[in-house]
């Protein structure tokens, strides 16, 4: 297979995992509190929808590495801007957030971006 | 003399918050800059990703998450201080820190076209962060 599209396939899917990490991460925020103590640690630790997030996050990181060892870092990097259309639309459908015309904008610019630095 | 007092009250409520989004803009530039040196450790690592052994015994890896980490809390505690219009474009400094990485680490070529894309995908952050603000 064409090199360019294996990039193209390790990106989206680790945009996909990386959108839903980040879904958990905000739903797991809900009861997140930055203090320094035991219990504090113990909290974060045991929220389990923050704590698969990370996991998620994770996941989809490793599979981006497996499209920047495959590409330029200049050219990959900016396609993870594709990551805030997943996200954008996952917040429409799942956390109820209603889409207006700044965000089709921005959707429509980061395509625009995406399309010319990979060309 | 009522009219006044509230008006300074305004005045102050509003100088809050431009403090509040000042801290927000420090606390998201150095999150972006923690997150391109992550980005520039994921790039050195990615030489040797070709078995589970080599991914958990990966220094830069191991570096390039932790810092990604650190730049994770920054981030969320800036969103928790700032306004999501006011943090969204310089989240999308990022963009620009790896590029020059690219350029002066990395010595690719990077042409006219991937500025320009840049610049549309920084623009198009921007907009989503002003579509999510409320």
């Amino acid at each position: 297979m064409n090199t360019q599209i294996i990039i193209w396939i390790f990106l989206i899917i680790s945009s996909i995992i990386g959108s839903v990490g980040a879904l958990f991460l905000k739903i797991g925020s809900a009861k997140f509190r930055i203090h320094f103590s035991i219990n504090g640690i113990l909290d974060i630790l045991t929220n389990y929808k923050l704590m698969f997030g990370i996991f998620l996050y994770g996941l989809g990181t490793i599979i981006f590495l497996m499209a920047l060892r495959l590409g330029e870092l200049s050219v990959v990097y900016p396609l993870t801007s594709l990551g805030y259309i997943v996200i954008t639309l996952l917040s429409m459908y799942f956390l109820k957030e209603r889409m207006n015309w700044y965000k089709w904008a921005g959707i429509g610019f980061i395509i625009l971006g995406v399309a010319l630095v990979k060309m | 003399m009522k009219n006044k007092g509230i008006k300074t009250e305004k005045k102050g409520a509003a100088v809050k918050t431009v403090k509040k989004d000042f801290t927000a803009i420090i606390l998201v530039i150095s999150c972006t800059i923690l997150t391109s040196i992550g980005q520039i450790l994921f790039k050195y690592s990615s030489g040797r990703l070709d078995s589970f052994h080599s991914i958990i015994t990966n220094v830069p890896l191991i570096f390039g998450f932790l810092i990604y980490g650190i730049a994770a809390i920054l981030l969320i505690m800036a969103l928790r201080t700032g306004h999501l219009s006011v943090i969204y474009p310089f989240v999308a400094l990022s963009f620009i820190w790896v590029t020059l990485a690219s350029i002066f680490l990395f010595k690719e070529n990077v042409h006219m076209l991937n500025w320009l894309g840049i610049a549309s995908i920084i623009i198009g952050v921007s907009f989503i962060g002003f579509g999510s603000q409320k």
